[in-house]
């Protein structure tokens, strides 16, 4: 074993010396995400109370409590992406588009500036700012938009305002790299044959944009799958999330079993709902292409390649 | 097919004046070619013509039918982009049919026309292919197919060839020539290279660098009767000679010039000429005849000896002083002249262009 590790290492020194470069990021990962997963797995299969491999952790996820938390988040995650894909997409096609060249990358940065605040902080901002004697209150307030009962914290729609306003840049820059690549030129191409600017959208602009508008979509689902302070805080704790029965087994039940049992359980129902989500919307493309005429390209819809 | 035309056209980028009261009519079913150095205005022109610009005054008409305020994607006219214009995530199949599709065409039709197109244009094999995998005349082939399959009025074609070797160019330059006779569409084709007009253009205008044009012929014309310095210099290589009409009659003009006393034919189409103007004369150097024996017949009569050679295959470039002091620059197919040679300089009456100063 040892020995061909030491031939594996020696070949990659003399083969390419990407392997080795690659070296310290391994480990980083292997040691700091897979090794404590793997722990985490093993206890997930046992009991707080007996030796015994058992899967009962798993089945106490799927109990009513559990399985409402676990569907709040899956319906935050993908609000959350579909919010965040409808304002990025037509925010990048007005940056890449309608500023000067110069300025884009101003803008991108003035875009992404808050993110650079510790994340609690600009939630507790939001609080501050949407709270009954806040700032956006009074002002709503003031203008009769708002009567003297109602709230603006405490509601779906703010909630997702304020995911949205976390996480969008994960959404923002693939889709913004996927336009900014597009040359202009077969833009004018497009219109030149005869296409309307929403057939250049619907044919040119969003196949091209697809593969960012993918990985947009998978990292925002995911990150936004474990949030959980964002509801509570500005959502007013009403439901409980996936996160919060993570936090609740770790840090007030100390049951670190169950704990990674649950983790284990989202990670499988978030990744098998974006596969479905993903072989749905291939069904539906190909049911469709016996109507429209579709590209090739996205028949064989690939998000990674 | 049908003609275009442009009538007072001007056009400014900011402060820049591109086109200033610009008027050109192009004929229906010709191969017509702009011609001019880069950033004359001809791209412009272009894209006025495709829509693709609006100008700032002035008005297009494709035929009789006024289209400066028709979108582009409402003109019966495409464009062959410089290579980058294709779809890449499309296949040569589907980016040819892209226009079709878009236009709404049912499924059988659009695959009728693509696959004759395919036919036509020579790129069968390739249906499935993604541009990214084609070399650069099969790119150059589905930006052609992709404009003709729509059948349009008019097809322009921006700098298409620019990016070919030379000998694809000529291959692929001949290839248009003869899809355009059978076809009869209105070709507009802007180059930069005198070469690519002159093989292919049924008409040539050649502008300037401040976007006039400066003239509009036959290819044949503008190469022997250049009606400007300009032209005369931009569309081959060419000897200018300052000098004064001495004398004028019906047919011939004597010149009293920097290499001594010329004649030159009076062209009845050209400008009016009167005793004692200061002109330019311009001799194309393959018009010129070199040899150690004086010879008969041409109308004009030089002594001078060779000054250096340069070898370009079907000819040599001879430089000969004259016994005045001006050199001339000849092209002649005889290779035995060696430098410091005292030689006969001949051309004829006609081969002498006066133009403008």
């Amino acid at each position: 074993m040892v020995q061909y590790v030491v031939y594996l290492v020696k070949k990659s020194f003399k083969q390419e010396f990407g392997f080795v470069l690659a070296m310290p990021a391994v480990i980083w990962q292997i040691c700091f995400l897979l090794l404590p997963a793997l722990v985490l797995f093993w206890r997930s299969l046992f009991t707080i109370d007996s030796w015994g491999v058992t899967l009962a952790n798993y089945v106490s996820c799927t109990g009513a409590t559990y399985a409402a938390a676990i569907y709040n988040s899956l319906v935050l995650a993908y609000l959350t992406a579909l919010a965040c894909l409808l304002f990025c997409l037509p925010l990048a096609l007005v940056i890449n588009f309608h500023i000067k060249r110069e300025l884009r990358t101003a803008v991108l940065l003035f875009l992404m500036m808050p993110s650079w605040t510790n994340f609690i902080i600009r939630i507790y901002s939001w609080f501050f700012l949407l709270r009954n004697d806040g700032m956006l209150f009074r002002i709503l307030q003031g203008l009769g938009l708002l009567n003297a009962g109602s709230s603006l914290l405490a509601n779906q729609v703010v909630t997702i305002v304020v995911m949205v306003y976390c996480y969008f840049p994960y959404m923002l820059l693939p889709i913004y790299n996927c336009i900014s690549n597009i040359n202009p030129r077969i833009l004018e191409a497009s219109g030149d044959l005869g296409a309307s600017s929403w057939q250049t959208f619907w044919r040119v602009i969003l196949p091209l944009s697809i593969k960012g508008i993918g990985s947009g979509w998978l990292v925002v689902t995911l990150v936004s799958f474990g949030e959980f302070a964002v509801p509570e805080l500005i959502g007013g704790g009403k439901y409980a999330y996936w996160g919060n029965l993570v936090v609740n087994n770790f840090l007030l039940l100390s049951d670190y079993n169950a704990g990674s049992a649950v983790i284990f359980f989202g990670i499988l129902v978030i990744l098998a709902s974006l596969l479905l989500i993903y072989a749905a919307l291939k069904l539906l493309l190909l049911v469709l292409s016996h109507f429209v005429t579709i590209p090739q390209k996205l028949l064989r819809l690939n998000f990674a390649d | 097919m049908k003609s275009v035309s442009l009538l007072n056209i001007s056009k400014s980028h900011g402060d820049k004046k591109i086109l200033d009261n610009l008027s050109l009519f192009i004929e229906a079913g010709g191969f017509f070619v702009l011609l001019g150095p880069s950033g004359c205005g001809k791209t412009t022109i272009l894209r006025i013509i495709a829509g693709l610009e609006k100008p700032d005054s002035g008005k297009v008409l494709l035929g009789d039918e006024d289209i400066t305020q028709q979108p582009a994607y409402q003109r019966r006219v495409n464009t062959v982009f410089q290579q980058q214009g294709l779809f890449p995530h499309l296949t040569v199949f589907e980016n040819i049919a892209y226009g079709l599709v878009v236009r709404g065409l049912p499924r059988e039709a659009i695959y009728e026309k693509v696959e004759r197109q395919i036919k036509i244009v020579n790129l069968l094999g390739l249906e499935k292919k993604y541009p990214e995998t084609l070399s650069g005349g099969q790119l150059q082939r589905v930006a052609l197919a992709r404009s003709l399959v729509m059948e349009p009025d008019v097809l322009l074609f921006d700098e298409p060839m620019s990016a070919l070797d030379a000998r694809l160019k000529e291959r692929m330059l001949i290839e248009c020539l003869n899809l355009q006779h059978a076809l009869k569409t209105t070709f507009i084709y802007i180059t930069h290279d005198r070469k690519e007009a002159l093989m292919v253009a049924d008409e040539i205008a050649v502008m300037n660098f401040d976007g006039k044009v400066e003239q509009v012929a036959a290819p044949k014309q503008v190469y022997l009767r250049p009606r400007s310095r300009f032209v005369a210099n931009f569309i081959g290589d060419v000897n200018i000679i300052a000098g004064v009409i001495k004398d004028l009659d019906q047919s011939t003009a004597s010149l009293q010039t920097d290499i001594g006393n010329l004649s030159s034919m009076v062209d009845a189409t050209s400008i009016v000429w009167s005793v004692g103007a200061r002109i330019f004369a311009s001799i194309r150097p393959e018009r010129i005849a070199l040899s150690y024996e004086e010879l008969s017949g041409f109308g004009n009569k030089l002594k001078g000896h060779i000054e250096s050679i340069i070898f370009s295959g079907v000819f040599m470039r001879y430089m000969v002083a004259t016994s005045v002091g001006t050199t001339l620059l000849v092209f002649e197919d005889n290779f035995s002249f060696k430098v410091g040679d005292e030689v006969f300089v001949h051309f004829h009456n006609d081969d002498v262009i006066m133009l403008e100063s």
